[in-house]
């Protein structure tokens, strides 16, 4: 049977290399979409990871409370695992004045782990290396006409601290997202803490080694450890520290499912067409087979077997073609857009370089997809052979 | 006439075979339409956000403002502005504060507005939900999720600091707009609040013009041409931020890959013509014999085609354009919208979004019919234009 539909689907070579062409095509556009779409997702959410770490711990009700003297704590002692460190954070508004010139800033204060994290984020100058150095983000530097070396006075009256501190810039940030750039001080922790919130942290970033992006058990169970010595606070993980993000991650495979769906819900009628052409063209054939004996089970494998195999067989070409292209995608590309394009995207957290992901289950859902719509296309141009009389199929003229 | 008779009763010899093929470009058809219908409307949603509630239809300033949007390179005094689509101006000044609620402190953007002058031009009076608009000067109007983040209501008092000036204002409404920008980070003062906030002898930082939907851009076009050396215009789709890119973007993606669908579409059109023309040469090679030119029997194989789609393709269209209308009349993509304004409150997104509706995309959908019939002309067509009518008629 296997044979037999083998050797009916290169009797019209034309049509079985075209039908199987728009299979391999639609296979490997899903995975190349697929594989895109992972890596713009996977370098969000990285960059969100960056800067919260694996585990928040804040006040309780945090959402709830936006003063500063609510929302600082004295960081309490936590047992953590090897591999694991824990940075106190503080973050606050205040007003950034240079000479004639304010704007509005959120200063952070960082732990010299948290600083040098920054390096690589330094567009000019160094880190702060002593007390009242600052980073200020280029867009702010710019709109406040300042460089390196001239001081800002950042003012937040109303607080817990002095309300009022000078620093010296020492550093220029360039951010992915100009809006933040420019609204970005960063300062060493002790001076944050004496500007707004002595001996306080709005904020522990909890990061741990070696972990995958989307890895959150380890983190739910030290998230239990942690429970108990966090008197009045709560420990979140990265990604229900941002819920909004979050709400993403169950909506993306569901919208992955649909855009791959679109894709072979078309390749499927083509399918479906082709067969029952392949049909049309085989009537009194199938006439005959049935008059010698063929049952209409046998005749509807048949055609089944045909719709599988052209399926198949173009199904792993598109699959290679798709993994071959997704290869190159997972050493990084850019997506083949005019740079202005590019450039504004970085605006929204996604790098100009991505780099492709595929896992398994994205593999799986497109051969299923494929399976999927090999059987369910042939499903009607299957019945309708079984159900053919042989007889009248023997004098069919079309 | 008589080619196209003879065509439409081969194109319905085999009913089955047409159902089929028209599916095929039915989907397709819905498909574009539908993109098509998504993405102008996505267009239309920010061209509305940013003309009537984030910027303004065109906004004209000095060119170092717009380099460098701080208040020392606002206006000191305001610029005449005359093209005649203009149908209002209105002066702005935009500052930088800190803004302190009794209980909170928050920064952001504030906006001097001309109350009057505002309700020409804005949508942003029209959606206080709670209080009112503004009416004179030790007022303040805010954006309902930035008055929930500074823990302030109407009837409160904010303050708001520049370094050079600070003000106590009285919160007199709160702002439902649906668009995050305003939501999120609108703050409305009376425009002499403003001037004195910003301790300059400005009168304005920019001034924003209302023009005619759609001639945006032609007038800002036009205003560059003529205003004093120093002074530009810009159209609201100039004034965009990042979120254009995404537009942009989307219609880079999805232009190329509807066209691949349609491409498909034919294929699938001529695949089946393909057939048929086969199972009929004998009957091709008696029209040759009886005068008919292999031409116009070729041309008669692309009408097939052509006729074969455009069924598939008229009833797509009343299917796709009864999708758009259901789109464009019923909140479908709000939940999306919504959380997309949440997670870019900034983007100037708006929390509805109502697909367009044009009859320019039947034109487009329509393309699938020429390039059936382009295919037909090339694949099956060459079958009738090599036929040897005397080896047909043999029945060889």
């Amino acid at each position: 049977m296997l044979r037999l539909a083998w050797r009916n689907l290169w009797r019209t070579p034309g049509r079985s290399l075209t039908t199987g062409g728009v299979v391999a095509l639609v296979v490997f556009l899903s995975l190349v979409f697929l594989s895109v779409y992972a890596g713009g997702l996977d370098a969000f959410f990285r960059l969100l990871l960056e800067r919260t770490g694996h585990l928040v711990v804040r006040v309780e009700g945090y959402g709830e409370r936006e003063d500063l003297e609510s929302l600082a704590f004295v960081p309490p002692a936590l047992p953590l695992p090897s591999g694991a460190r824990v940075e106190g954070v503080v973050e606050g508004g205040c007003l950034v004045l240079a000479g004639e010139r304010s704007r509005y800033a959120v200063v952070t204060g960082l732990e010299p782990a948290g600083l040098a994290r920054q390096k690589n984020l330094l567009k000019a100058g160094r880190l702060p290396e002593a007390p009242g150095e600052a980073l200020l983000g280029e867009a702010l530097a710019q709109a406040l006409r300042v460089g390196l070396g001239d001081e800002v006075v950042a003012y937040a009256p109303g607080g817990l601290g002095l309300g009022v501190y000078a620093f010296r810039v020492v550093g220029l940030l360039d951010l992915p997202e100009t809006h933040l750039e420019a609204r970005t001080l960063v300062v060493p922790l002790a001076d944050a803490q004496a500007f707004l919130a002595p001996g306080r942290v709005t904020r522990l970033e909890v990061r741990l080694e070696g972990l995958g992006l989307y890895d959150l058990k380890p983190l739910e169970e030290l998230k239990a450890a942690l429970m108990p010595h966090l008197q009045g606070l709560v420990a979140e993980t990265w990604l229900e520290a941002n819920p909004a993000y979050a709400a993403i991650l169950p909506l993306y495979d569901t919208v992955m499912a649909l855009y791959v769906g679109v894709f072979f819900l078309l390749g499927g009628l083509i399918l479906l067409n082709a067969l029952y052409l392949s049909l049309v063209e085989r009537v009194r054939e199938f006439g005959l087979l049935a008059a010698l004996g063929l049952t209409g089970r046998r005749v509807m494998a048949l055609v089944f077997w045909e719709s599988l195999l052209l399926v198949g067989v173009f199904a792993l070409v598109g699959l290679g073609a798709g993994l071959l292209v997704h290869l190159e995608l997972a050493d990084g590309f850019r997506l083949p857009l005019p740079q202005w394009i590019l450039e504004q995207y970085r605006e929204f957290g996604l790098p100009e370089v991505l780099h492709g992901r595929l896992s398994l289950k994205e593999v799986l859902l497109t051969l299923g997809y494929a399976v999927g719509t090999g059987l369910l296309a042939a499903l009607w141009p299957g019945w309708l052979a079984s159900r053919l009389e042989p007889v009248e199929a023997m004098r069919y003229v079309p | 006439m008589s080619l196209l008779r003879l065509a439409w009763r081969n194109v319905l010899r085999q009913r089955r075979r047409t159902t089929l093929l028209s599916l095929v470009v039915i989907y397709v058809t819905v498909a574009v339409l539908f993109l098509f219908g998504f993405l102008d409307g996505y267009g239309e949603s920010l061209v509305e956000a940013y003309a009537e509630y984030v910027e303004a239809p065109v906004v004209v300033a000095r060119e170092v403002w717009w380099q460098d949007p701080d208040p020392e390179n606002g206006f000191r005094e305001l610029p005449a502005v005359a093209h005649p689509l203009v149908q209002a101006a209105t002066p702005r000044l935009s500052l930088y504060a800190l803004l302190r609620s009794p209980y909170r402190m928050q920064g952001g953007v504030v906006l001097g507005v001309d109350p009057q002058g505002e309700k020409v031009l804005s949508r942003v009076p029209f959606r206080v939900g709670e209080g009112r608009w503004l009416q004179g000067p030790g007022e303040v109007v805010l954006g309902h999720r930035l008055a929930e983040r500074l823990d302030v209501r109407v009837g409160e008092r904010l303050v708001v600091e520049t370094g050079k000036e600070a003000l106590g204002l009285l919160v007199v409404g709160l702002v439902r707009a649906g668009v995050g920008n305003v939501d999120f980070g609108g703050v409305y003062l009376h425009l002499e609040d403003a001037q004195r906030l910003s301790g300059r002898e400005i009168v304005a930082t920019h001034l924003a013009l209302k023009v005619p939907r759609g001639k945006e851009e032609g007038v800002a076009k036009a205003l560059n041409q003529a205003l004093p050396e120093g002074l530009r215009a810009r159209g609201v789709w100039e004034l965009m931020g990042p979120i254009r890119a995404d537009y942009e973007a989307s219609r880079l993606f999805y232009v190329p890959l509807l066209s691949l669908f349609m491409l498909l579409a034919a294929i699938a059109v001529v695949s089946t013509t393909y057939v048929s023309v086969r199972e009929r040469l004998r009957e091709f090679a008696v029209a040759e014999s009886l005068g008919l030119s292999p031409f116009r029997l070729a041309a008669q194989v692309a009408l097939e085609a052509a006729l074969a789609s455009g069924l598939g393709l008229l009833l797509g269209l009343l299917l796709g354009y009864a999708l758009l209308w259901y789109t464009s009349t019923h909140d479908v993509f709000g939940p999306l919208m919504r959380l997309s304004v949440e997670l870019l409150p900034e983007s100037g997104l708006s929390e509805h979004l109502y697909t367009a509706l044009r009859p320019v995309y039947a034109l487009y959908a329509a393309m699938v019919v020429g390039l059936s019939a382009l295919l037909a002309l090339l694949f099956p067509g060459r079958l009738v234009l090599a036929l040897e009518p005397t080896r047909y008629l043999k029945g060889e």
